[in-house]
């Protein structure tokens, strides 16, 4: 497993460079003049105080140096200051991500734990009630968009009921983590983002159980008079959960970009916000981390994805 | 009987103040919703209103806007200031007894301070304000390490000019900045006291950490994505507000604002007229609603290359005749609103609307116009200008500002109705800002204006202010409009009076010029919690609340 994993770390490089290769390409050959932003709204910038900062920057340096002073620069993780909240990217980006974990990892456990059984128990109903009902909800479920689904339930629950709050991650003059202020506050986007893994994982699950259930080594264990709940746990669903692992391979990104709206439309202080008022703001420098940071997210979860796999699947190993 | 507690208001006379007989109780919050987090919070270099929103309780000019009027008033000073004969010396008396929040007193170098810090600033847009003192271009350059031209004792400020600059004197009251920095706090990230050009006050911790306020409040934290939060200045010289914290939340956007009004999570909001029948239905809410510094306009670009007949002052007539106005402001703002004829808002008090044309819908006038200016009806109902093409021309504005995109519709059916065929185009706001930029390139233009308290139209209308960047992007020219607009700067005669004339003079010639098709200004639409006492907005009362350390929250 080890020389497994330093495999799938050394593949990466390349994968890694090319991406901060092409992340430092777009923005020094964007028409976007750095400089020009920074100083935007200041009326008597002198070309001699321009130069300077070009040269502050570094960007009156050749191309290739001032790629290398980018590596140096990531590999610091300095990505600058904002030009909007003239503070250090990354400490922003710090403040941000404990914010949007809280979301993803509970919006993902959410729909692990009510997806995989779902699709279990379909599999084993086939052409039952309960199969008909967890596919259609599954397939409504996936064509509801989650932002329409976040809105509705602002409108509904929060604005006309009063059920939840709608939005924030506290009332004002409460500053809590684990408490009930902050649970109540996190149902409402933690369920609407759980959303679609809670309509894709029944989908995924039903046809590959239905396929493994049909295997001889299934029938073998039951000949063999062991217990149905056994087969289905020990048998079926470690061997049916391949198609989860991919799902989940990107789940990091795909959840943590989901939540550039879901962020918005509840009010929530995370990552996606951060990216979303940095793009509309446009606060350069926040954006190539976010980027950066996204990308190098969606090479982790990748790995660890491969490393999943492995686990689930000890054939992949040989490979 | 009536209320005498310590600071207890004297109650106003209108909507959702308290009964004579009701004591008011100290203590509790009040929430604001923003659209954003501040930039700053220190006015030198603010530009936009969320960082204003924070700072202007913090920082006080020496004088303020009059919250019915819009004229100067006495603020740290005790009354506007006093003007020599010949304009060029302004003297301010101050108040008694004037402290810092942190137990400083107030003195005129905290006001010669802030002037220095603006000139020296690299990134302010605030000079114009200032830079007319004598001495402060020589300090902006380093020749001097103090403005010569401000003087102080423990009563009086005392600042000369090198030339009459009316609007300047409703500026200078604010050291330019808008407010006035604690200089002894500020002395320690940047010494005023130096010729030394390359540093100034634009970078340092305190801009985003207030160390002492002269305002009702004082800052305690600021959580980006979340919220400021103030607290009350118990030295506050109007008294010491009777709620306890003031909170400035972030909200994703206008609707989050509104939907936090409906649930009683934010204390008061201005609403958009689409939001105002559902907010109405809301009753733990009162509501207040007051003429706005703004106005919404079709541009015609006279310079357009594509329409050349735009630069014909009966055909811009025609256009503004073939369009329903009155009808615009039943339908995109339902009433709330006034229609608009000229620059100046009717609330201004340099508006004077007589002898102002009101342009009705008439479709026949509107075609004879364009006939007495060349234009032949063509066999396909549309005219034909002079050199012979069809009268087709473009209307843009920015997708998403509903009100804009409905005028945009209405615009093309009616123009059609009198022989112009428009081509809608949507863009974004920032498109739509570059694209109208001074130039040929584009003909009619949706858009609005929000104008100082201080009536100076100069740069939308002066003839000299078409270059790239500039805002008279119509190519509008006419000599008495800049004869009125440079007496209405320069006087010398600063007088209210003259003022209103020479505003009235560009008025006049603006309504029968139209360059712009003048719409409508929206009124601005207020709604508070029942429970928040004393709250009573002004039209210009708008960027501080006047009365906030009255305001209270009834249990």
């Amino acid at each position: 497993m080890g020389r497994f994993i330093a495999r799938r770390l050394v593949q990466a490089v390349p994968t890694l460079f090319g991406i901060l290769l092409l992340t430092f390409l777009l923005s020094r050959l964007s028409p976007a003049d750095p400089v020009k932003l920074m100083v935007a709204g200041n009326f008597d910038i002198t070309p001699e105080d321009r130069a300077v900062l070009y040269h502050d920057l570094g960007l009156d340096d050749p191309l290739p140096i001032q790629f290398v002073h980018f590596l140096g620069d990531v590999a610091r993780l300095n990505f600058g200051n904002s030009f909007y909240y003239h503070r250090p990217v990354v400490e922003l980006i710090g403040e941000r991500i404990p914010n949007s974990l809280q979301l993803s990892l509970l919006s993902l456990l959410l729909a692990l734990a009510i997806g995989v059984p779902l699709g279990v128990i379909a599999a084993y109903n086939r052409g039952k009630l309960a199969d008909h009902v967890i596919r259609i909800t599954s397939v409504a479920g996936h064509a509801v968009p989650t932002f329409w689904f976040g809105l509705l339930f602002v409108t509904i629950l929060g604005v006309q009921l009063r059920w939840f709050p709608i939005g924030s991650m506290n009332v004002v003059g409460v500053d809590c983590v684990f408490c009930w202020d902050r649970l109540w506050h996190i149902v409402g986007p933690v369920i609407t983002l759980s959303l679609t893994g809670i309509a894709a994982y029944p989908r995924y699950l039903r046809t590959e159980v239905l396929e493994i259930i049909r295997q001889d080594y299934v029938r073998t264990a039951q000949s063999k008079g062991l217990r149905d709940r056994s087969i289905a746990v020990g048998h079926v669903l470690r061997n049916s959960l391949i198609p989860v692992v991919t799902l989940l391979g990107g789940i990091l990104t795909i959840i943590l970009g989901g939540s550039v709206v879901i962020e918005r439309v509840f009010n929530w202080p995370g990552l996606g916000r951060l990216l979303f008022d940095g793009l509309v703001n446009k606060d350069y420098p926040m954006v190539q981390a976010s980027v950066i940071i996204g990308a190098l997210l969606l090479l982790v979860s990748y790995i660890l994805r491969d490393i999943a796999y492995a686990w689930v699947d000890p054939r992949i190993k040989v490979r | 009987m009536v209320a005498v507690a310590c600071g207890a208001p004297t109650p106003p006379s209108s909507g959702g103040s308290p009964v004579a007989s009701e004591q008011p109780v100290p203590g509790g919050r009040i929430v604001e919703g923003s659209t954003g987090d501040p930039k700053t919070m220190q006015p030198v270099i603010s530009t936009d209103t969320t960082s204003s929103g924070v700072w202007s309780w913090l920082y006080f000019g020496l004088t303020r806007v009059n919250r019915d009027t819009g004229e100067t008033e006495g603020n740290l000073a005790v009354d506007a200031p006093k003007l020599s004969a010949d304009g060029l010396t302004v003297t301010y008396t101050l108040r008694d007894n004037l402290v810092w929040s942190d137990g400083t007193p107030f003195t005129g170098e905290d006001y010669k301070y802030t002037v220095e810090a603006v000139m020296r600033s690299k990134k302010t847009v605030r000079k114009s304000a200032v830079n007319t003192i004598v001495g402060a271009k020589d300090y902006e350059a380093g020749k001097t390490d103090s403005i010569s031209g401000i003087t102080y004792d423990a009563k009086t400020i005392t600042i000369k000019l090198e030339k009459v600059f009316c609007p300047a004197i409703a500026g200078l009251g604010g050291g330019g900045a808008g407010g006035i920095l604690p200089s002894k706090a500020f002395k320690t990230v940047w010494d005023n006291k130096s010729t030394d050009t390359s540093k100034n006050i634009d970078d340092n911790p305190l801009n985003m950490n207030p160390p002492a306020s002269m305002g009702p409040f004082v800052f305690k934290e600021f959580k980006p994505g979340v919220q400021v939060t103030l607290t009350k200045n118990p030295k506050y010289f109007r008294g010491e507000p009777l709620i306890d914290e003031y909170v400035i939340k972030n909200y994703a956007d206008a609707t989050a604002v509104k939907n936090a009004l409906l649930t009683g999570e934010v204390s008061f909001a201005g609403i958009e007229a689409k939001d105002y029948d559902e907010v109405k239905k809301n009753d733990s809410l009162k509501f207040f609603q007051f003429k706005s510094l703004g106005y919404t306009y079709i541009g015609w670009n006279a310079k357009g290359a594509k329409a050349p007949w735009l630069a014909n002052k009966q055909v811009r007539q025609a256009l503004w005749y073939g369009i329903n106005v009155d009808a615009i402001v039943q339908k995109i703002v339902f009433g709330l609103g006034t229609k608009a004829l000229a620059h100046n808002p009717p609330v201004s008090w340099a508006y004077d609307g007589s002898g102002l044309t009101d342009y009705k819908l008439d479709v026949a006038k509107a075609k004879s116009l364009l006939e007495q200016a060349g234009a032949k009806m063509g066999s396909d109902g549309v005219y034909r200008w002079s050199d012979g093409s069809p009268m087709k021309m473009r209307i843009e504005t920015n997708q998403g500002n509903n009100a804009r995109e409905t005028i945009l519709q209405l615009a093309q059916e009616q123009y059609k109705a009198i022989g112009i065929t428009i081509d809608p185009v949507l863009e974004s706001f920032n498109q739509l800002l570059d694209r109208t930029d001074p130039g040929p390139d584009f003909e009619g233009f949706i858009i609005g204006w929000s104008l100082g308290a201080d009536p100076d139209p100069y740069s939308i209308w002066h003839s000299s202010q078409q270059g790239k960047g500039q805002f008279n992007n119509v190519g509008y020219s006419n000599p008495a409009v800049d004869k009125a607009l440079e007496d209405n700067r320069n006087g010398p005669d600063c007088s209210k009076d003259a003022r209103r004339k020479a505003n009235h003079a560009v008025d006049l010639n603006l309504n029968q010029d139209a360059p712009y098709t003048f719409l409508y200004s929206a009124d601005v639409l207020r709604f508070a919690q029942k429970d928040i006492q004393s709250f009573d907005p002004k039209p210009f009362s708008t960027a501080s609340a006047w009365n906030i350390e009255k305001w209270w929250i009834k249990k």
